[in-house]
């Protein structure tokens, strides 16, 4: 059972930045998640935390207690790679046992307690066979069983579910999730996939450039993302360029002459960007006119429109612009191309910054 | 389409016709014919003077049976002799192998896994020994420590620290195999992956038991493919063993020596013996390596914790590098200082006719003459060997790379092998036997007798690394040229060889560095001419020290320079 | 122009594995198909053996009504776009184009014309002369392509092509590739494993598991007419009600699913019979046990949790026979559901699927 927390943490390889100024705190039994793209420093915290790599400056702390100079054999915690690392000439059994054994653990203790992840973990058979002779999502499944037979109380993930197929990973984000909840672990989880760190998550922090820019509840961070970088790092957006105006208590943003109504603090004549996730910019038939209540009705026309499994992609033209939405399947909503809808939007499902030339520059992600 | 452009220019004509040529050849009968050459020239020069000596042995068992165990004077004394020389050979082949081990290991982590100045020129060092002549070896280590010039010289000792015999042939033979295990396993060592390393310790073992229990079990192949070398080698060297060795025999310096008493039938025994137990070894090793564990499994984790700390790696790593240094590099680099301290005359009595100018250059007989001629001929041989190993074996290579049947494929990647784990003595006699007046009668010992000699044991020198570069090459681009139309051959031609350039060089240059540096087999199978190993020899044996030193300096150089060749090759290609 | 048919094809490697079984199905000319399953499904072997890379154990490929046994791979005018690109890196981008026609033994001039077409056509002209080496991801997957066109293949196999390329450029080159095909007119059969890709980019996908072909249809037939459970499941989401069927006669059937009974479509499976019913998890619709202006067709259950994900809320739901089911909404959904509330799980019968009850179960049919 432990707390964790990084203080300053600055980690350099040479010249290169890894991480700089990390604080975190992670509370006994807390479910972090750690979100950004590659060359954030996910994977340096990772190894901070774990004691693969020691910090150029600050300190680590479980449990208030210094471990910042233990080694990592010494720190008790189960650590899940990426591509797995599992030991190739033992099998899965001993993989598993490889902790209690070079710990000097009593193993029948240790087989007893392996038997019963290999069943929480549906790989009940699989103890004799070797990790090449079993599958992706079964290789992982085992690596997490080996992090956890040891005594672990820290969980340590590196995007485990990187290399898998979609449909596995689905389902080992739920299993994920419902593990270290049932065995109270406290948990932290890199990943690079949005809708992975929010569904296994309590708590999600996002790196960019080796620094935390955002820290917060799955519900925090999206509705209120802090930059244009998070905004769009959750999820896809399209850009609404304009000007702020406040009027009677309520903000408005300019485009082309368009008023759209938003939220936001910035004062009247602001230049300023409002980005609109594509899952909230919603699509009405024409005929449920005056039957929807929205901030912002206008009328849209469908340019393309692509089912890919649980959306339909569609670009639609509004604000005289293209405008990406998607919309769950299973609406009685007509996509067709061509066709004349409803676009819909509140006004806090606007992101509104103001406007950088400099933010423009910045580098698709 | 322009009426002109009907006429196919000569450049397409060539092409088609070429295009057709490679289609015929890549017919699967001419495939298969082509295999069946590859093989047969490889029976023909590797295996056919081995079975041809096992047949001898078998038909003509009564001159035997007389000579080595019913001889009217001697009795079985032929007998008890060979086994006494195997014996010998096979204690200060396990005593070197030890060594080599407990000092190569930890030497490879080094090289593999730290990073420090100098690292490269380390990695060249360890290397050298095996690039450079086993005579020049060998008498470079004699001076060091045999002589009062070498290590004596730091106790003011008027003899040597050990006096031709046993003990010398160790100090010598640790010299030459030390690269073995180091190379064989370094690279292994390197290509590990340090991410099972990092899951290792956070499930809580320490580096050495890390070591022990994962890493190790990976190079644990590689560990005893480079024992297996550095054992066969100590127990076939002569060139260097023949100039330690004094009154004590090897079994193949025996070998040697009795050859040159012409006592044919008895060499034939001990050659065919050498030969079995050498081909037993192999066997066992391919067959055994992947089933034999390693003998600990037991785990201690305060202990090993304690072999983990720092200052017992630490130490540990010294005590290799100046082991190294020691016993390797610096006796088998001597020969270069005792060059220089004889290079006017003598050091200790300043007569200058005693000193290298004199010997080589002045005196009546000059040696550099006799230096000139065997050099010319030892590159002349070297250089026909590897163009008709590289043409030999770049078939072979491909096919044992490209083969489906796994057993097949076992089969001969062992059998190729063999050349690598004979002593070149007997494999030297055994082509004697089959080519000379004994066999087919073809040759008489000389210059073309040595060729083929030398083509028969570097076969595996060239073949392994060809194995491994066409291993390397992704399949998918044989795939993709297959599927734009073109033939086996053409693909070969136009895809593989492109890919194959730095491994071609290196197969090569490896040939030519073993061809230069071999003696016993050329003793065996030469006529008057002498390649510079050989003549190394002779100036040992007719004690012109100087001179010899001056043909040793010579040939390190050559090595050095090839082995500085073979590391710019083998390194563009990892960057490539 | 080739129409691609393949008869009981079955494929083992070694002695007993089965990578490819009984594989049946028509590609028609121009037609642009997508294989996906799981990793291990036989989708590559599928590829591999269209190439003649390798043979078929048993059943026959036909290209234009043509048995393709005896053909070799050279012979069978193919043009291969492989996951790592297999471009040759000693040879420019030019040459890497002219490959095709070089070894075919073309005139130059055609040579010429046909490189030309093609390094236009994928637009890389600029970058002709430069050895790939010092080229980006794209631009080699660029080489491929025009490679492929120059070589005048008809039939384009694409083993994960854009597998190596990030997320933004991937969409991108979706939309690339296909115009790309159409326009050259091409029969095309891309391997991926990633659905929304063959969903956005092909006429038809194919559905593969465990060697078998489980079903080709278009991207709306697979999404909502799949005809067996394992399309429902692989395809998207869905959960799945194992049931008694108790009413075959009206157009929706009813069955009985615990202790309730509810509609769905009737698949003609007759009264009696156990089935599964097939519900994606953005059909469903939940609402508060007390609503009582929704239609009555529903499933009682509690909320297990109610999951913001930005994009969406999943609610699971765990139903009498405490089996657990999953709902997509909106994000914005206006009501929030507490741990523990009662619920309705509302389901629209016309957008249900109804199969035959698995011999060994749902899990087995599941089996990846």
């Amino acid at each position: 059972m432990v707390k964790l927390e990084l203080k300053n943490i600055t980690k350099y390889y040479g010249k290169r930045r890894g991480v700089e100024n990390i604080n975190l705190t992670i509370e006994d039994g807390e479910y972090l998640a750690v979100l950004g793209s590659t060359g954030a420093g996910k994977t340096t915290t990772m190894y901070l935390v774990a004691g693969l790599l020691s910090p150029s400056e600050g300190r680590i702390l479980f449990n208030g207690e210094d471990v910042t100079n233990v080694p990592s054999e010494d720190r008790n915690v189960g650590f899940v790679f990426e591509e797995y690392n599992l030991f190739p000439r033992m099998s899965a059994e001993s993989n598993v046992l490889f902790g209690p054994i070079v710990k000097g653990l009593d193993l029948s203790d240790s087989r007893q307690v392996a038997r019963e992840m290999f069943s929480l973990l549906n790989i009940t058979g699989k103890e004799g066979n070797f990790p090449d002779e079993i599958s992706g999502g079964q290789k992982q499944r085992v690596a997490l069983a080996r992090a956890i037979v040891s005594n672990a109380n820290l969980l340590v993930m590196d995007d485990p579910l990187r290399a898998l197929d979609a449909k596995i990973r689905e389902i080992l984000q739920i299993e994920l999730r419902n593990l270290v909840k049932d065995l109270s672990l406290t948990c932290i989880h890199a990943t690079h996939d949005t809708q992975e760190a929010m569904r296994v998550a309590d708590k999600i922090a996002v790196f960019k450039d080796g620094a935390i820019v955002q820290l917060g509840t799955p519900e925090e961070v999206y509705n209120n993302p802090v930059s244009i970088y998070v905004a769009k790092f959750l999820g896809e957006t399209t850009e609404l360029k304009g000007t702020i105006k406040q009027e009677k208590n309520k903000s408005f943003l300019i485009v082309d002459n368009i008023k759209i109504e938003i939220e936001t603090d910035l004062k009247s004549g602001t230049k300023a960007v409002a980005l609109i996730p594509a899952e909230l910019a919603d699509i009405y038939s024409i005929s449920e006119k005056g039957k929807i209540t929205y901030d912002n009705i206008i009328e849209a026309e469908i340019i393309s429109s692509k089912c890919v499994g649980e959306f339909f992609d569609v670009d639609l033209i509004a604000f005289k612009q293209v405008i990406k939405a998607k919309e769950l399947i299973g609406r009685n909503v007509p996509l067709t191309e061509g066709s004349k809808v409803l676009f819909a939007t509140d006004k806090g499902d606007f992101r509104v910054f103001p406007f950088e030339e400099d933010e423009n520059d910045e580098k698709e992600i | 389409m322009v009426a002109g452009e009907d006429k196919p220019d000569l450049e397409v004509k060539f092409r088609r016709s070429l295009l057709a040529t490679e289609k015929w050849l890549s017919k699967d009968t001419v495939l298969s014919a082509g295999k069946a050459v590859t093989v047969g020239i490889f029976i023909l020069i590797v295996l056919g003077p081995i079975l041809y000596l096992l047949f001898q042995i078998i038909i003509s068992w009564g001159d035997i049976n007389e000579t080595v165990f019913n001889d009217p004077i001697l009795g079985n004394e032929a007998f008890l002799s060979m086994l006494r020389s195997i014996g010998l050979s096979f204690e200060i082949a396990a005593i070197v192998t030890v060594f080599d081990i407990l000092v190569g290991v930890p030497m490879a982590w080094i090289l593999a896994r730290y990073e420090f100045k100098g690292k490269n020129i380390l990695d060249t060092m360890v290397d050298l020994p095996m690039a450079v002549p086993t005579s020049a070896l060998g008498f470079s280590i004699y001076l060091f420590w045999g002589t009062n010039n070498g290590i004596s010289r730091l106790y003011n000792s008027q003899v040597g620290f050990a006096s031709q015999g046993i003990l010398l042939i160790i100090l010598a033979h640790v010299a030459f195999t030390f690269p073995y295990v180091t190379r064989s396993i370094k690279g292994i060592i390197a290509d590990l992956d340090l991410d099972l390393e990092k899951a290792g310790r956070t499930l809580g073992a320490s580096p050495f038991t890390i070591a022990k229990m994962i890493s190790l079990p990976m190079v644990k192949e590689g560990l005893l493919a480079g024992t297996v070398l550095a054992f066969t080698r100590s127990l076939g060297e002569t060139g260097a063993t023949l100039i330690v060795s004094g009154v004590y025999q090897t079994a193949p310096v025996v070998i040697v020596s009795w050859m040159k008493g012409l006592k044919i039938p008895t060499t034939a025994f001990l050659a065919f013996i050498l030969i079995i137990i050498s081909l037993l070894l192999l066997a066992a090793v391919r067959i055994f390596a992947r089933k034999v564990g390693l003998p600990w499994k037991k785990v201690f984790p305060r202990f090993e914790r304690k072999l983990s700390s720092k200052k017992v790696t630490r130490t540990r790593d010294t005590f290799s590098i100046a082991l190294f240094f020691l016993f390797v590099f610096i006796p088998a680099l001597f020969v270069i200082v005792f060059l220089f301290q004889w290079w006017g005359g003598s050091p200790f009595s300043g007569e200058f006719e005693a000193g290298m100018i004199y010997q080589v250059f002045l005196a009546p007989d000059k040696k550099i003459n006799e230096i000139m001629t065997a050099l010319v001929t030892s590159l002349e041989i070297a250089l026909i060997v590897t163009i008709v190993n590289l043409l030999i074996a770049t078939p072979m290579a491909l096919m044992i790379s490209k083969m489906k049947n796994k057993k097949v494929k076992g089969l001969l990647d062992g059998l190729i092998d063999i050349p690598l784990v004979i002593p070149s003595s007997a494999l030297g006699f055994s082509i004697f036997f089959l080519w000379g007046s004994n066999g087919l009668h073809i040759l008489s010992p000389g210059f073309a007798m040595i060729v083929i000699a030398h083509i028969s044991f570097t076969y595996s020198y060239c073949v392994r690394p060809l194995i491994g570069s066409f291993d390397s090459i992704s399949t998918m681009y044989d795939e993709a040229a297959a599927a734009f139309g073109a033939s086996k051959i053409t693909a070969f031609r136009t895809v593989t060889l492109p890919f194959l350039k730095s491994g071609l060089i290196a197969a090569a240059i490896m040939t030519f560095t073993r061809s230069m540096s071999e003696t016993g087999a050329t003793i065996i199978c030469m006529g008057i001419e002498r390649t510079i190993p050989v003549l190394l020899v002779d100036f040992f044996e007719a004690s012109t020290f100087p001179a010899a030193a001056f043909a040793s300096t010579i040939l390190i150089i050559i090595s050095f320079v090839m082995l500085i060749l073979l590391r710019l090759v083998t390194r563009r290609k990892k960057d490539a | 122009m080739p129409e691609i048919r393949l008869q009981s094809v079955t494929k083992i490697f070694g002695r007993k594995v089965e990578a490819v079984k009984d594989l049946s199905f028509i590609i028609e000319d121009g037609e642009y198909v997508s294989l996906i399953g799981p990793s291990g499904c036989g989708k590559t072997t599928t590829l591999r053996l269209l190439a003649g890379t390798i043979l078929p154990t048993q059943g026959n490929i036909y290209f234009d009504n043509k048995s393709v046994e005896n053909l070799s791979i050279r012979d069978r005018h193919i043009g291969f776009v492989f996951q790592h690109f297999a471009i040759f890196p000693h040879l420019t981008v030019r040459e890497n184009a002219a490959y095709g026609p070089i070894v075919r033994g073309r005139k130059k001039s055609e040579i010429a014309s046909l490189v030309d077409h093609a390094l236009e056509a994928v637009q890389i002209a600029d970058k002709a002369d430069l050895y790939p080496p010092s080229l980006s991801a794209p631009d080699w997957q660029k080489t491929a392509l025009a490679r492929v066109i120059a070589s005048e293949a008809k039939i384009l196999l694409l083993d994960e092509p854009l597998g190596a390329l990030d997320q933004k450029i991937r969409e991108k080159f979706q939309v690339f590739l296909r115009d790309l095909v159409k326009k050259e007119g091409l029969t095309a059969i891309h391997v991926t494993h990633d659905q929304a890709e063959a969903l956005t980019i092909s006429d038809k996908v194919a559905v593969m598991n465990k060697g078998r072909l489980i079903q080709l249809g278009s991207a709306s037939d697979l999404i909502f007419t799949p005809n067996n459970i394992f399309t429902s499941f692989f395809v998207g989401e869905s959960d799945f009600l194992e049931s008694v069927v108790i009413n075959d006669k009206e157009s929706f059937a009813e069955v009985r699913v615990g202790q309730s009974t509810i509609k769905v479509k009737n698949m003609g499976i007759t009264r009696g019979k156990r089935a599964v019913v097939a519900v994606r998890r953005e059909f469903f619709k939940v609402h508060k046990y007390e609503d009582t202006d929704e239609p009555d067709n529903f499933l009682p259950g509690v909320v297990v949790r109610d999951q913001f994900l930005g994009l969406l809320r999943r609610v699971r739901v765990k139903l009498e026979n405490q089996q657990i089911v999953e709902v997509k909404i909106h994000a914005k959904h206006p009501v929030h559901y507490k741990e523990n509330e009662k619920v309705k799980l509302v389901i629209d019968p016309s957008s249900t699927r109804c199969f035959e009850y698995p011999k060994a179960g749902v899990a087995s049919a599941l089996e990846m």
